[in-house]
């Protein structure tokens, strides 16, 4: 956790910097008036204040952030999280080449079965229910347009 | 008479058809919400926020004001019955709540939260209704540098009274600024940080951000630690779930002391329902006769935060709707819903919308009945979500995630961002960055900055605005204090450790 802090407060550090100095490439008063550059200036400045403040923190008290803790507890914890962001990203990219429906179909059928260890024909009847609901919800009801995905939209379905 | 007249033409707004649905369906989402573990107002709200796409405003407020305060109610039933709070408001009532469930005292501790909760509540909305307008006609006299220093104010406040590091605090509120910087700049027209994209010209939109720290951090967070909740066996009949005389009689005056304190910490920036139901569990602790039977199931130790924390969630209502300007992460995520919706939550408010405004009241006062008689009569209901598997609640709050922020733009590309800042929210949470200053810096961003030029642009370029004019000097002064606290809490405890190690 320690580390991850340390991390965490560089990469502050590194991002106020970027956005102090490219706010130097912004107009900082524009015609007496605080420019597009002005709150960024600030803003990034600050960032590096108090990234340095963390930083420095960590560094004087050795105990501080978190030593030997881990940053998520457990392989399993980490593997349920890196396997619903793994599944949210799937779910995405499918939603981008097959449409919606069959994204959402396919995460509640994964998640059901694989993570909830539910049977098969209870995973099948999330895929299809969960979809379903969604699409009465939001596409019937609320009106908005599901994205049929690339591949059927080249189909011209 | 005024308010009261505004008042009847408000229960005619809350009173339609379509409100009284919306209302409805905001106190149940709340009171769910609110009594699953993990998922607190602000998610809920964040979650639920495109259910209200199409609708007209008032609708949508009365909605996610619903959820807000309907979550407060519900925060109860997993504190008093699983020992976990439902959300962090509830936290005080798990130390007695559930040690009156295990001595068999779980009805009357539910009862007398809800109905703690509703006295609170009401309480509350007539103190909100007399001085909501009030304090709007006031604001109307705020200049640009009136609602900087506000808007500084709110920043700082949430820096000085939330726990955790101070710098962590500011520099959330620091990216949420930058990432409401990030796009054309309104006078110049220059593109700002836009990393030469198109994609990005428009700025970010606040939903798939708070959507992503809300909801997807959530998900993220309950599925690293899955506990299967264990429920304390409970007769919730009805006649088990109304306190006895004695009750009220040992109850009555925490729960209106508790009302007071809360609805004030509530209009607070940055303090919130957390603090009010801590504050209030101790203050009421202190002025026991019988401190001793705190943490034992004593029935004030439920009552009191119960109802401190439904009345800072309408106090919180107050600066939102007032001055435009929110304390909280939930009123923050309010705020941006309502802008999404075209409306430009102020003082103004009070004079150009008055049917939104006191169709709000209206409603509060319906969802408070609505929810008193859910949070009562239908508490094993409420009880039977509980049993459904963490694993579909998550996978369910994930795919609403997606198609909510999917709805907002027809565009894929605000679910990545989406998911991105779910991450992100997740390595924040981990590392103790908290969230809602992002959120909220996010959303007050642009308006601070425009602010703060026309400020500038008044004073021709001089800070001393600030300073000379007298309602934003003292905001700024408290800013300041507010500033100050952490490092003088930081000075006092190393002070007594010292003490303590010499003695």
């Amino acid at each position: 956790m320690r580390t991850a802090n340390i991390i965490m407060a560089s990469a502050i550090t590194a991002v106020g910097t970027y956005i102090t100095v490219a706010s130097l490439g912004l107009s900082y008063y524009l015609e007496g008036v605080p420019g597009p550059g002005f709150a960024s200036f600030w803003v990034g400045l600050f960032l590096i204040v108090c990234g340095v403040i963390v930083f420095g923190g960590l560094l004087i008290d050795r105990n501080s952030g978190g030593p030997g803790l881990p940053f998520i507890e457990g392989r399993e914890g980490l593997g349920r999280v890196l396997r619903v962001t793994a599944g949210s990203v799937a779910m995405v990219l499918i939603t981008g080449y097959f449409g919606m429906l069959i994204g959402l179909a396919l995460f509640m059928a994964f998640m059901l079965r694989y993570e909830a260890k539910a049977s098969w024909r209870s995973a099948i009847r999330w895929g299809i229910g969960v979809p379903l609901a969604f699409y009465l919800v939001f596409a019937r009801l609320l009106e908005v347009r599901f994205p049929v995905g690339l591949l059927f939209e080249k189909l011209g379905l | 008479m005024d308010v009261l007249s505004n008042l009847a033409m408000g229960f005619g707004v809350a009173l339609s058809p379509v409100n009284l649905l919306f209302c409805f369906i905001g106190v149940v989402f709340g009171t769910i919400i609110g009594a699953l573990p993990g998922i607190g107002p602000s998610a809920g709200v964040a979650i639920l926020l495109p259910l209200t796409f199409g609708r007209n405003p008032v609708t949508a407020i009365i909605m996610l004001a619903g959820i807000y305060y309907g979550a407060m109610y519900g925060g109860t039933i997993t504190s008093v019955l699983i020992n976990v709070p439902g959300e962090a408001s509830s936290v005080m009532t798990t130390i007695d709540g559930y040690q009156m469930a295990r001595k068999g005292r779980a009805g009357v501790a539910l009862g007398i939260a809800a109905l703690g909760s509703f006295i609170a509540g009401t309480i509350s909305q007539v103190i909100f209704m007399f001085l909501a307008p009030t304090l709007a006609s006031w604001a109307l006299s705020f200049g640009p540098p009136e609602y900087v220093a506000l808007m500084l104010l709110g920043f700082t406040a949430l820096a000085g009274l939330t726990e955790g590091s101070p710098s962590k605090t500011i520099i959330a509120t620091l990216a949420g600024l930058f990432l409401s910087i990030v796009g054309i700049d309104i006078v110049s027209g220059s593109a700002r940080f836009t990393l030469g994209t198109r994609q990005l010209l428009g700025g970010f939109d606040f939903l798939p951000i708070a959507m992503g720290l809300f909801g997807i951090t959530e998900v993220l967070a309950s599925v690293e630690k899955i506990q299967p909740l264990e429920i304390q066996k409970a007769d919730l009949a009805l006649k088990n779930v109304f306190p006895k005389a004695k009750d009220w009689v040992a109850t009555r005056w925490a729960i209106l002391r508790s009302t007071f304190l809360g609805f004030v910490v509530g209009v607070l920036p940055g303090a919130g329902a957390t603090i009010a139901s801590f504050l209030s569990y101790a203050s009421e602790k202190k002025l026991s006769k019988h401190p001793e039977t705190f943490g034992k199931g004593e029935i004030v130790g439920v009552a009191a935060p119960e109802s401190a924390n439904n009345a800072a969630s309408v106090g919180a209502m107050v600066p939102l709707l007032t001055l435009g300007v929110p304390g909280s992460a939930t009123t923050a995520v309010m705020m941006g819903a309502l802008m999404m919706l075209g409306l430009r939550p102020g003082p103004l408010l009070f004079e150009k919308n008055p049917q939104f405004v006191w169709g709000l009241i209206a409603s509060m006062y319906i969802g408070n009945v609505l929810l008193v008689i859910l949070n009562i009569a239908f508490i094993p209901t409420f009880v039977q979500i509980l049993r459904i598997p963490q694993w579909i609640l998550s996978s369910l709050i994930v795919v609403f995630c997606v198609v909510g922020v999917y709805s907002l733009n027809n565009n894929l590309n605000d679910v990545w961002i989406m998911l991105v800042f779910g991450i992100l929210g997740f390595v924040m949470r981990k590392l103790g960055y908290p969230q809602a200053p992002l959120v909220l810096a996010l959303v007050l961003g642009s308006q601070l900055e425009m602010t703060l030029r026309q400020s500038l642009m008044i004073s021709h370029g001089s800070l001393a605005i600030f300073f000379t004019r007298p309602i934003s000097r003292v905001l700024i002064v408290v800013a300041i204090v507010m500033l100050l606290i952490p490092l003088a809490r930081g000075i006092v405890a190393r002070i007594r450790k010292t003490a303590g190690v010499t003695q």
